[in-house]
């Protein structure tokens, strides 16, 4: 039987009948209350299937002692909040059922409306908060599906699909290649989602974003009073990782002394807080991702060959925009969409110059930068097809990557006056004397491209 | 010993429902007989165990409603039947506590409305 939204099942176990129908009075006083009650702790049992969300226990039962009726319930499900009723003089009782995992206890002496409701609100609180984060890992599962969180058509992507579902079906270690932008810790949160691990946590930690003196601290943890500054005692990211998965990104920055301990823990699989002796067991498992070439690392001598072995595991290279074809317009198209609902702007397209705008580009930043122009242009569109100048390539590579855009000669050379034009102030004798061509040269081919804005004579 | 009933909680929880009122009265009147012929029973059969369950049994019921000098009697039961079991005052307190119960009887049917 299923209970609305907002319901909660009450089991009430009490051998006294007359102070369990007082108990069921108050507590279905708040209607999403369903309350029922069994005499015997082997009735209770025999009803746990109906998935009860609160259990009141009386702590001395006929035929069971609280203790084996409570141990039962948190073996068929640990989230059951469990309150023990008991007499004043059985205090102590109640005390140690506590310590085995009840919830709370309550004195029959003080079972009055008051403390019955704080009680219990104060376990729907939690179990709410339980089911929040259960629906938010469901969430996150769907939301990290390979169909959903990754586009692409293109051979280089379906390549990477592959992997991908072979990464998730096992335990190996991955490492992730491929440019900035490409979306390296989206592929590793996928593998997360799709494995076996998804309940447990899926961590990151970004080693060239952290302070190298800091790192060692963050991975591993620390004990109270390890150095100046540990207050407390701290878990590092491999043991918050425990029974799930850690990702460590831009792994080719990490020092070589840290690389050094990072090996031992590996090959362990387990590890020691800074400042402490006692050893950790942690069963996780790692994703590693580097925009740089590893082995060239290890061939220079700053990434540790047994290491780079270690981490190989299953490598998958993230292809760059450039190279994806029409994945360009697929993740654009999804982008536009998700802006558009973001940001209440109702259904909105690309339009056909817009496309080709899109489709001559390099993407130096890849998807990244793709999201971003995207965004912008979904903002600045007067209308709901998006269209060529709505569209604002920025990227701060755009000189380097001058030759990666497909381009006709005639363009190129356009190309290249409006580069010169706007470097000197559209002073065209000076552009016309330093790329060794007429002036009449620079005036017909501004003429010729209708983008360029004429300037006042 | 007081055998008049103080129903000042079941009328606080209710906020006087008569109707509720009168279910818990009848099941005290349903049931209290039932728990005090096991424990009858396990008088003459001089089971202590489960004359300190019974007694255990029928505190709740007892303070409830309002019998408080009676809740006290049934806990002062219990105590001896697991503390000093061989004590032949649990016995003569059992009998005592159950020639109570029996007054106490009509005292539950006046209030039934």
């Amino acid at each position: 039987m299923k209970l609305p939204n907002d319901g909660i099942r009450i089991f009430i176990v009490e051998d006294d009948l007359l102070f369990a129908k007082t108990i069921r009075y108050i507590l279905t006083l708040n209607p999403d209350h369903e309350v029922r009650v069994f005499k015997t702790g082997k009735e209770c049992l025999n009803n746990l299937h109906l998935n009860p969300h609160i259990v009141s226990l009386d702590y001395s039962l006929p035929d069971m002692t609280g203790d084996a009726v409570l141990k039962r319930i948190k073996t068929h499900n640990p989230d059951i909040g469990v309150i023990i009723l008991s007499g004043q003089q059985d205090v102590a009782t109640a005390v140690e059922l506590l310590q085995k995992g009840a919830d709370d206890y309550l004195t029959k002496d003080e079972a009055n409306k008051e403390r019955l409701f704080n009680i219990v609100e104060k376990l729907k609180k939690s179990i709410f908060l339980q089911k929040e984060v259960e629906t938010l890992k469901e969430e996150l599962t769907e939301k990290y599906q390979f169909s959903e969180s990754m586009k692409g058509n293109s051979p280089a992507m379906q390549k990477v699909f592959k992997l991908l579902e072979k990464a998730a079906k096992s335990n190996i270690t991955v490492s992730v290649t491929g440019e900035t932008g490409t979306g390296k810790e989206l592929v590793a949160k996928s593998v997360h989602y799709n494995s076996t691990r998804r309940k447990g946590n899926f961590v990151a930690i970004n080693v060239s974003a952290i302070p190298k003196d800091l790192l060692e601290s963050e991975l591993f943890g620390h004990e109270k009073g390890a150095f100046t500054g540990a207050a407390t005692r701290k878990q590092g990211k491999f043991e918050l990782a425990n029974n799930g998965t850690l990702f460590l990104d831009e792994i080719g920055e990490m020092e070589l002394h840290l690389q050094a301990k990072l090996l031992r823990a590996l090959q362990e699989r387990e590890i020691t807080r800074i400042g402490g002796n006692e050893t950790v067991k942690f069963d996780s498992r790692i994703i590693v991702a580097t925009h740089r070439n590893l082995s060239e690392l290890v061939s220079k001598g700053s990434f540790r060959e047994d290491l780079y072995y270690r981490l190989l595991g299953l490598p998958i290279h993230l292809p760059p925009l450039r190279q994806r074809g029409n994945d360009v317009l697929i993740l654009a198209k999804h982008f536009l969409n998700m802006t558009a609902k973001e940001n209440k702007l109702g259904p909105m397209k690309l339009g056909q110059t817009a496309k080709d705008k899109l489709l001559s580009y390099s993407f130096p930043g890849n998807i990244r930068e793709l999201k971003a122009i995207v965004e912008l242009g979904a903002i600045m569109c007067a209308g709901k097809t998006i269209q060529r100048d709505d569209l604002q390539f920025n990227s701060p590579k755009k000189a380097t990557n001058f030759f990666l855009e497909e381009m006709t000669l005639r363009e190129y050379n356009i190309k290249i006056v409006r580069h010169y034009l706007e470097k000197h102030d559209n002073h065209i004798p000076i552009v016309a004397k330093i790329l060794g061509i007429g002036k009449t040269t620079i005036y017909r081919m501004l003429k010729e491209d209708e983008e360029y804005p004429q300037r006042e004579a | 010993m007081e055998l008049t009933l103080d129903l000042t909680f079941l009328k606080e929880i209710s906020d006087g429902d008569q109707d509720f009122i009168n279910d818990v009265l009848n099941t005290f009147l349903d049931e209290m007989p039932k728990d005090i012929a096991q424990m009858n029973q396990a008088v003459a059969d001089q089971d202590i165990v489960m004359i300190g369950r019974m007694a255990h049994k029928t505190k709740s019921t007892l303070q409830t409603l309002g019998l408080f000098e009676l809740k006290e009697l049934a806990l002062k039961i219990e105590q001896l039947s697991k503390e000093t079991p061989k004590d032949p005052a649990i016995l003569r307190l059992s009998q005592k506590f159950m020639g109570h119960i029996d007054q106490v009887y009509p005292n539950v049917k006046e209030l039934v409305k």
